[in-house]
Order: C-alpha cells, then sequence, then structure tokens
C-alpha cells in the first residue's frame, strides 16, 4: 500500500478546449480515485430565460457552445415548434439537416486534432485543422458565420442557399472527403497512435449504459443508441445507420467519430440531392404555452431540451442537459487504474465541452 | 422529437423503489430536471430505453426541500442531484458524492429557487 | 494510394504553404458572409422597430434629433433589424468592423440632416 497523493488536474491544461478540475487521488503512477469540480464558465444562462423573449433565446441558445452551436438552435427552435404544433417546411427541415451534419463534420475534425495534440503528434493536429478551414468555408458560404451560423429560427431557417452555392458545396464536399480518409488512414494505422489509445480508457458496455454514457462514448462501446434516429428534421426521410465500434476504449472513439465524419459527409450529400423547392420558413405568431421534453444528437452525443412555457413571452424553465454533463460519471469510472500521463488523452476521449456543461 | 413519451406521477418516498424497478428493467437514466410550481419545485426524472422516453414527476414542496438519492439504482445521478442542491436549494438524503452546493461556483445560493410560476426570477 | 504520415509531410513540405500570407493575401469574402451593419440613413423614418427587434439592445433610435446609432461591439450580427425593417434601410456588409482601442469608438451614428453623412462618424455614448 503506498502513500496517496491529490494532484489537481486543470483547470488549465493545454489539452482541455474548455476549464475544468478533477482531483486526481494517486498511489505512486497510478489513479486510484477522480473528483470532479465544474462551475469555471458558469453563466447562468437558464435563469437569462425568465429575463429574454423566447424569440430572442434562439441566439442566446446557439452561443452556449461555440462548437456545436447549431444543434443547440435547432433543439431549441424544434422544442418550441412541438409546443406551438408548428409545421416547419420541408425544405427548411433538409437545410437543417445539412448545416447539423457540417457542424457535427467540423465538430469531429476538431476532436481529431485535439487528440492527436494530446498525444503529441502534433502534424496530425495541424493537418486535420487544415481539412476543417476548409469545412469552415463551406459552412461560411453557406450561412454567413464560420461557427455561429445564425441562421436556425422558430418555424424555419433565416436564409435559403441558392442552387449554385449548393452545387459548389458538393464540389468542395469531394475535396474534403479525400483529405478527411487521408487523415483517418494515420490515425487508425500509425503504430505510434495506436500504442497510446488502445487498450487505454476502457469503459465496458454494461457500465456504458448503467452509468448513462451517451454519443461516441456510449457507441463505442458497443451500444446501438443514436437519438437522430427519433427522427426529428428530416433523419427520418434519409438513409443511414449509426456508427457501433466493440473496442471500449479510446481507440474505438477514434474510430466512430472517424466513420461519423464520412457518414456526415453521405448525410449531407443526401440532404442536398433530395431537397425539394418551396419555402423555408412559417410565420410564427403569439405565445408558447406547454411542455415538452426534446431531444437531439450533437456531435457528443444526446442533448435535451426540457422547456416549459406558460403564455407569456418569457419561458417559465428552460432546462438543457448537455452530452457531457452526462458523460462526466463515466469517466470519473474511466479514470481507477490508469497511469498519469494517460489522463489528458482519457479525458479528452468523451469529447468534453464543459460551456455546454455548465451553460 | 417526442415520440413516445410518457410521465408517470409519484411520491418522494417511492422514488428509490421506482428507479430500481426501471434499473432492473433495462432503461437508461436522461436527465433530471425541475420546474417551479406554486410554493414548490416540480422535479422530472426521465429514462430512456430503446428510443421511448419515460418520465416519473414529483413535487417537493417549498416547506420541506428534501428529496431521497436514486443513487442506489443510478450512480450516475450525483451530478444531476449535486446540481439540483446548487440551483434550487434543496436537500437530497443520502448522496454518496455530496458537493454540499458547491459543484458550480456561483455568486449567489440557489438562483433558481426562487423563481415564480409566472415567470418572473426572485 | 494512401500516404501515410510520413509521405503526407513530405508532401506538404515540397507544396506551397496552406496558410494565406496575411495581410498580403486576403481572402475574398463570400457573399453571405456577416461581418458588420451599416445603415442608410437618407431612408429611415425613425419607427424604431429595429430597436424593438435587436435581441442584445445594440441600436438606438433617436426621432427628435434624427439619428441611429449601433453600438458594433454589442452587435451580434443577427440581421434580425435587416430583416424587420420595411424600408430596407439596414444592410450587412461583408467586411468586419474594424478593432477600436476605446469602447466609445465602437458606437457608429448616422444622422439624418439636411446634408446626410453617408460613412457614419464616432457618436456619443
Amino acid at each position: 500500500m503506498g502513500t496517496r497523493t491529490v494532484i489537481p488536474f486543470g483547470p488549465q491544461h493545454p489539452v482541455l478546449p474548455e476549464p475544468v478540475h478533477l482531483d486526481l487521488v494517486m498511489e505512486d503512477e497510478r489513479i486510484v480515485d477522480a473528483i470532479p469540480s465544474l462551475g469555471y464558465v458558469h453563466r447562468g444562462l437558464e435563469k437569462l430565460a425568465a429575463k429574454k423573449d423566447f424569440n430572442d433565446m434562439v441566439f442566446v441558445s446557439e452561443r452556449i457552445c461555440g462548437i456545436c452551436s447549431f444543434i443547440h438552435s435547432l433543439a431549441y427552435s424544434t422544442a418550441i415548434e412541438t409546443i406551438m404544433k408548428v409545421e416547419v417546411p420541408e425544405r427548411a427541415q433538409y437545410l437543417r439537416v445539412m448545416w447539423a451534419e457540417m457542424s457535427r463534420v467540423h465538430s469531429h475534425l476538431l476532436w481529431l486534432g485535439l487528440a492527436a495534440d494530446a498525444l503529441g503528434y502534433e502534424s496530425l493536429f495541424m493537418h486535420s485543422w487544415r481539412v476543417r478551414e476548409k469545412v469552415l468555408d463551406v459552412i461560411e458560404e453557406t450561412s454567413g458565420g464560420r461557427v455561429i451560423f445564425g441562421t436556425c429560427k422558430i418555424g424555419g431557417v433565416r436564409r435559403d442557399v441558392e442552387p449554385a452555392v449548393l452545387e459548389k458545396t458538393l464540389k468542395e464536399l469531394e475535396t474534403i472527403e479525400f483529405e478527411c480518409s487521408e487523415i483517418v488512414h494515420v490515425f487508425a494505422g500509425d503504430p505510434s497512435v495506436h500504442r497510446r489509445v488502445a487498450g487505454v480508457g476502457v469503459l465496458s458496455k454494461d457500465d456504458a449504459y448503467a452509468l448513462g454514457a451517451v454519443g461516441p462514448t456510449l457507441r463505442a462501446s458497443g451500444v446501438n443508441w443514436d437519438a437522430r434516429k427519433l427522427g426529428y428534421a428530416a433523419y427520418g426521410k434519409l438513409e443511414w445507420e449509426p456508427v457501433v465500434e466493440t473496442g471500449c476504449d479510446i481507440l474505438a472513439r477514434v474510430l466512430v467519430r472517424a466513420k461519423e465524419i464520412f457518414q456526415s459527409i453521405k448525410l449531407i450529400r443526401q440532404a442536398i440531392q433530395k431537397m425539394p423547392a418551396g419555402p423555408v420558413e412559417v410565420r410564427v405568431t403569439g405565445n408558447p404555452s406547454g411542455e415538452t421534453i426534446t431531444r437531439v444528437e450533437q456531435p457528443r452525443g444526446e442533448l435535451v431540451y426540457h422547456i416549459q412555457a406558460n403564455g407569456t413571452k418569457n419561458l417559465a424553465r428552460f432546462r438543457v442537459r448537455t452530452p457531457t454533463f452526462a458523460n462526466i460519471p463515466p469517466l470519473v469510472k474511466m479514470l481507477p487504474g490508469c497511469e498519469l500521463a494517460d489522463v489528458p488523452i482519457i479525458v479528452l476521449s468523451i469529447d468534453p465541452c464543459i460551456s455546454c456543461t455548465e451553460r | 422529437m417526442s415520440d413516445e413519451q410518457s410521465i408517470e406521477l409519484v411520491e418522494r418516498n417511492q422514488l428509490p423503489g421506482k428507479t430500481a424497478e426501471l434499473k432492473a428493467g433495462g432503461w437508461r437514466i436522461v436527465q433530471i430536471s425541475s420546474v417551479p410550481v406554486a410554493d414548490g419545485q416540480e422535479i422530472t426524472y426521465s429514462f430512456d430505453k430503446e428510443y421511448r422516453l419515460k418520465s416519473l414527476r414529483t413535487t417537493v414542496p417549498d416547506a420541506d426541500p428534501v428529496l431521497p438519492t436514486i443513487t442506489g439504482a443510478y450512480f450516475a445521478a450525483f451530478t444531476y442531484e449535486n446540481e439540483l442542491q446548487d440551483l434550487l436549494g434543496l436537500k437530497v438524503q443520502g448522496l454518496p458524492l455530496d458537493f454540499k452546493g458547491n459543484f458550480y461556483r456561483k455568486a449567489m445560493n440557489a438562483p433558481l429557487a426562487s423563481a415564480k410560476p409566472d415567470g418572473k426570477a426572485g | 494510394m494512401k500516404l501515410g504520415m510520413p509521405g503526407m509531410v513530405l508532401r506538404s513540405a515540397a507544396t506551397r504553404p496552406a496558410t494565406r500570407r496575411f495581410p498580403a493575401e486576403i481572402r475574398p469574402a463570400f457573399a453571405a458572409t456577416r461581418g458588420r451593419i451599416t445603415m442608410d440613413i437618407s431612408k429611415c423614418n425613425f419607427c424604431t422597430l429595429c430597436q424593438l427587434r435587436c435581441p442584445t439592445g445594440a441600436i438606438l433610435v433617436n426621432k427628435q434629433e434624427k439619428t441611429w446609432q449601433i453600438d458594433r461591439m454589442r452587435c451580434i450580427l443577427c440581421a434580425a433589424c435587416v430583416a424587420v425593417c420595411t424600408r430596407k434601410c439596414p444592410t450587412m456588409e461583408t467586411g468586419y468592423a474594424p478593432p477600436v482601442s476605446e469602447r466609445r469608438e465602437s458606437l457608429v451614428r448616422f444622422t439624418q440632416a439636411a446634408a446626410p453623412n453617408p460613412a457614419g462618424e464616432p457618436g456619443r455614448a
């Protein structure tokens, strides 16, 4: 029985995109326990809902997170549309799918870059982000902003995309797909990457399900569950299957996210080809009254919006349960037993988006 | 999207028993959230199995803000229950990892506690 | 043929850098890029719809003095003002707002007078 020391991890750490604090209880080089501590970016957005007009909350919800911004506004708009029983036009649904999947490609490329950086593999990090720049250019051309799209609204989308721009997007996607395949080839095949991630951060299938893991963390442990199967926006009309791996370790999570990039590119192609002509919004008047629980799939997992409205222009309750919040208990389970040098990549493997977690 | 959703009203003391049943039935915990109602809070526990959503709903009066923990069945609920303690000022009994109201670093205690049902926050 | 990492690194060493040599090379903005809001004050009738719709309160309209002011640092480029104006006075330009060294320099005021100033001038808070 060695002596135990407590080492603080975070809030400032080179691998963390956002600040989180973990107290690591160590015995020699091995972790025995990990105690999380949040609250560095708590902005009190749930309380802001009581003061702002519910139409303006679309902009606030988009800014809960910088990486998965569009899907937050998509979830919010879908929730309010469910409460007010608004029928969104088909073209708007397909445009939403297109932007949501572009958001997913951009987020997974960002994560692959950060994972490479956490392993110390800087050239791979730079190459991933170089391809991500192309995705950001595509997003800017269709929506006007690189990270904050500003296109979703209650009742549809705020801008249409011309056919010429869609054609150009399809061509860009071919280049992006080829370059992603080169990068994924390195992640999947490179022996130095393998030595760091294979067999590390194991989360068994039963643990993942019992602890409420979501997203790629859950699908890398063999559980076939993807919130896009619920059929919101136009996902019910497109053909796709969730990506599942059975490795249960970090390598499996890398492979799930890598394969999801290609799946998203195929979904964008399907959405652009199947997009019907027509209006992109319906006019929505009045105030919402009612309650709903809406679930969508963010790049990091299942996002739950629980909204209750009482007929005034402010919402009674605006509750966001983000995927990283649900992935913290699995993280606390994965850490004991590993070595200190593996902690950064394990923390990064759940794709922590702490600004989402602590709205 | 709300494909198949159901809400069941339960009493506070029934929660550990009901959640143990759900755990044995293979349900996964999704979220725990709260809505302010007249002189109390309405806590909703949501569970998912094969894309169906089932929720248990209970009311906690402001006069007696105490809840039993469900971490016996779902250990992952400790994050949600700590958040309830922080934001609403409730007390959850039997919490194994209790941050005692310091889970989030915030400027005021229980910021969502005094929100009245008409939506205006206290 | 898939290049491994050594192949990709050699290829990057042999080809042009992926980065642009800013400010010598500037990327042309796309048509849809949201850069900053500018105003055609000559058409404005000071109905204040834009001020009511702005989610951050960045717009300040003064009907008596016939001025329209925007705080470019508060503006989140949502273009709600562009969408709601019946006379299409505000427009979204593709160039971004230049950086300022003092907070009050981000307030840009447009005054409708006998000789309107189309470029805007720094305003009072």
